[in-house]
C-alpha cells in the first residue's frame, strides 16, 4: 500500500505542501518552509516544506531500500501497469494540474491545461519501454563453445534536479524513464515551482507506486540540490538548468563517480531563407520565441533572416509581436503570461538595456505592459531587436525572456557560420521550401535538435539534449535507456572439457 | 559591487562556519538560471581554464573563456535582489537574496 497523500487544501488562499519521502508526506526535519509566489500578482500560492541535507539523506535511504526490495522484485510488466495507471491519473487530473502550474509559474492556462495529457503520453511511452529492455547474446571470438549474454540492469537510485519553466513535464521527464528502467527516484523540483512535482508524487501513490520508489524533496539548490548531487547513495543525476550549476554537479558527482546528464540551455538560431512562406515563417518564429514568455531553453531567440526577405519579415514580425495577447495567465485568451520571477524580469530588463547600448535597433516592446492590472506581476512586453550583430551580447547570451534578436545573413554558408557561432548547441531551425538545402543545413548545424519548417516538436520518443555548453546526454527515446541502465556481461562455458592451464 | 550585494555577501560569510572558506563568483549562462553570478567555493574554479574577469567584494569573478568573450566585464556590477530565490546552486540563495548582474550607467548620464 502506498503512503497516504496529505490533503492539499487551501488555507488563506495558499496551499500547503510537505516533502514526499518513503510514500508519506512529511515536514522537513528542520521544520523550515518557504513560499511559492504567483508571478501574476506576487501573492503567496503555496507554503512548502524546505528540504535540506537530512531530508535528502532520508529520501535517498528510502529510494535505496525500495530499489533493493520492492522495486527490484516488481517485474517489468507490473512496472508498466503502474506507469499506465499514473498516466491515466495525470490525464484525469489535467485541468487541476494545469491550474496549479499556471498559478505557480505563470504559463498561460491554455498551454498548461494540456500538460497533464502530454505528461501522460510520456508515461505511456515509457510504460511500453519497461517490457522491452533486454540484453544481447554474443558469440565467442575464440574457438570453443561458450555462451555470452548481457543483462541490462537499472543503475539504482536516480536523482533528478528540475527547472521551473515546465515544472510538471520536467518532473515527468526525470521520473517516468527512470522508473520504467527499474530505478527508484529522488526528485528535487525547482524552488519557484514545486507544486506539480508534489502532485505527481500524490498521483503516483494513488496509482499504487510502492513506498520509496518516488521521493520528492523541494528545497534550495546549494542545500538540497547539492546534497543530492554529492550523495554517495545516488547512482545517476539528471539535471536541467544553467551551465555553472551543471559544472558544479559534475564536480560533486566525482565523489562516487555517479553518472550525470545535463541539459543546460541554448541560444538557438532560427534560420529563415528568402524562399520561405512569409506568413508561415512569422507564425513559426512567434511560436518558437514567445511560447512560455520565451522561458524555454530551446526557444528560437536568434532569428536569422536572409537579406532578400529581411525587411518584409521584420515588418510583419514586429506587427504580430505587438498583437500578442499578454495578460493574466489564468485567462484562456492569454497567449503570453508573466516571467516567472523578479530575478527573471530584472535579467530581461538588463538585456534590453544592453541591446540598446550595443547599437541594436529596438523595434517594439522593451518595457512592462501599460495595463494597470498587470503592474504587480513580472510582465514584460514582446520585444524585438533588429540589426543585431552576432557578436553582441543579446545575440550570444540566453535572455530567457520574450526578446528576439533578428540578424541578417547572405547565403547558406553565412547562415551556418552565424548559427554555429555561439557557446550553446541545444536546438536550431530552418525555414525553406528547398528540401535539399534544409537537409544539408540540418547536417551542418551544431545542435541536438534541428527543426525544419516547424518549432518545439519534442516527443517522448525523440532524443533531446545539447552540443557544446548545452550539456551532454540525451533525454527521451531509446537513447535515454543507456543513461538509466548498465550492462552486465555473462560468460558460460559450454565445453565438455575443462581448460586446466595450471595442471 | 553594490551595498546591497555587500550585505548579502556578509550574511553568506557569517554563515560559513569556522571561516577559512574562500569563495569565487562564476558568471553562468543558459536556461532558467541564466547569465548571472553563481557564488561558489573557490575550489570549484578550474585553474588555468576559467578566465578571471575581476573582483567584487574581495572575491574573484570568473567566467568560461568562451563566454567571457561576450561579457563586457568592465560594464557590470554585482547587485543583489532581496527576498528573491533562484534555481542555481549559488551559495547565497538560502540567505534570502540573489546576486544579479547590473549594467553600470553610462558615463555622464
Amino acid at each position: 500500500m502506498a503512503g497516504t497523500a496529505q490533503p492539499v487544501g487551501a488555507e488563506n488562499g495558499a496551499r500547503r505542501y510537505q516533502l514526499f519521502i518513503n510514500g508519506k508526506f512529511t515536514d522537513s526535519q528542520s521544520g523550515k518552509t518557504f513560499e511559492s509566489v504567483s508571478p501574476h500578482d506576487r501573492s503567496v500560492v503555496a507554503v512548502v516544506a524546505e528540504g535540506d541535507k537530512p531530508d535528502i539523506d532520508a529520501a535517498v535511504a528510502a529510494a535505496r531500500a525500495a530499489h533493493e526490495g520492492v522495486w527490484s522484485a516488481t517485474p517489468p510488466g507490473e512496472r508498466a501497469k503502474l506507469l499506465l495507471r499514473i498516466a491515466d491519473l495525470l490525464e484525469a487530473n489535467a485541468a487541476e494540474l494545469g491550474r496549479l502550474e499556471t498559478l505557480d509559474m505563470g504559463m498561460p492556462v491554455l498551454m498548461t491545461s494540456s500538460m497533464g495529457a502530454i505528461s501522460a503520453d510520456v508515461f505511456r511511452y515509457w510504460a511500453g519501454m519497461a517490457t522491452k529492455l533486454h540484453g544481447l547474446t554474443s558469440p565467442p571470438m575464440r574457438p570453443g563453445e561458450y555462451l555470452g549474454y548481457t543483462l541490462r540492469e537499472p543503475v539504482g537510485v536516480v536523482g533528478g534536479i528540475t527547472p521551473w519553466n515546465a515544472p510538471l513535464l520536467m518532473a515527468v521527464w526525470k521520473t517516468a524513464p527512470a522508473l520504467a528502467c527499474g530505478n527508484t527516484v529522488v526528485l528535487k523540483p525547482a524552488e519557484h515551482t514545486p507544486m506539480t512535482a508534489l502532485e505527481l508524487a500524490r498521483l503516483a501513490a494513488e496509482a499504487g507506486l510502492p513506498e520509496g520508489v518516488l521521493n520528492v524533496v523541494p528545497g534550495f539548490g546549494p542545500t538540497a540540490g547539492a546534497a543530492l548531487a554529492a550523495h554517495p547513495g545516488v547512482d545517476k543525476i539528471a539535471f536541467t538548468g544553467e551551465y555553472v550549476t551543471g559544472r558544479l554537479i559534475v564536480q560533486m558527482s566525482a565523489s562516487n563517480l555517479k553518472t550525470v546528464t545535463l541539459e543546460l540551455g541554448g541560444k538557438s538560431p532560427h534560420i529563415i531563407f528568402d524562399d520561405a512562406d512569409l506568413e508561415a515563417a512569422v507564425a513559426t518564429a512567434l511560436f518558437g520565441l514567445y511560447m512560455n514568455t520565451g522561458q524555454v531553453c530551446s526557444a528560437g531567440t536568434r532569428i536569422l533572416v536572409q537579406q532578400g526577405l529581411y525587411d518584409r519579415f521584420v515588418e510583419r514580425f514586429v506587427e504580430r509581436s505587438q498583437q500578442v495577447k499578454v495578460g493574466d495567465p489564468m485567462d484562456f485568451a492569454t497567449r503570453m503570461g508573466p516571467l516567472v520571477s523578479e530575478e527573471q524580469l530584472s535579467k530581461v530588463q538588463r538585456y534590453v538595456g544592453i541591446g540598446k547600448k550595443e547599437g541594436a535597433r529596438l523595434r517594439c516592446g522593451g518595457g512592462q505592459p501599460k495595463d494597470p492590472t498587470l503592474a504587480n506581476g513580472f510582465y514584460h512586453e514582446p520585444t524585438v531587436f533588429t540589426e543585431v550583430d552576432n557578436k553582441m551580447q543579446i545575440a550570444q547570451e540566453e535572455i530567457f525572456g520574450p526578446v528576439a534578436s533578428v540578424l541578417r545573413f547572405r547565403d547558406e554558408d553565412d547562415a551556418v557560420r552565424i548559427g554555429n557561432d555561439v557557446i550553446y548547441g541545444l536546438a536550431a531551425g530552418v525555414q525553406t521550401k528547398d528540401l535539399k538545402r534544409a537537409h544539408r543545413i540540418a547536417k551542418r548545424l551544431q545542435a541536438g535538435t534541428v527543426w525544419i519548417n516547424t518549432w518545439h516538436m519534442i516527443e517522448p520518443n525523440s532524443p533531446f539534449g545539447g552540443y557544446k555548453l548545452s550539456g551532454y546526454g540525451r533525454e527521451n527515446g531509446i537513447a535515454m535507456v543507456e543513461h538509466l541502465t548498465r550492462l552486465k556481461q555473462v560468460w558460460v562455458d559450454l565445453n565438455d572439457f575443462t581448460m586446466d592451464l595450471f595442471a | 559591487m553594490t551595498p546591497r550585494a555587500h550585505r548579502l555577501l556578509a550574511r553568506v560569510r557569517a554563515a560559513a562556519e569556522a571561516g577559512g572558506e574562500t569563495f569565487a563568483f562564476m558568471i553562468s549562462g543558459g536556461c532558467c538560471g541564466g547569465t548571472n553570478p553563481v557564488l561558489c567555493r573557490r575550489s570549484s574554479i578550474i585553474e588555468g581554464f576559467d578566465l578571471r574577469l575581476g573582483e567584487a567584494g574581495g572575491i574573484a569573478v570568473y567566467a568560461h573563456p568562451d563566454h567571457a568573450r561576450y561579457l563586457a566585464a568592465d560594464r557590470f556590477v554585482i547587485d543583489a535582489l532581496d527576498g528573491v530565490r533562484s534555481d542555481t546552486f549559488s551559495l547565497e540563495i538560502p540567505h534570502g537574496g540573489r546576486f544579479v548582474l547590473r549594467e553600470l550607467p553610462d558615463e555622464g548620464s
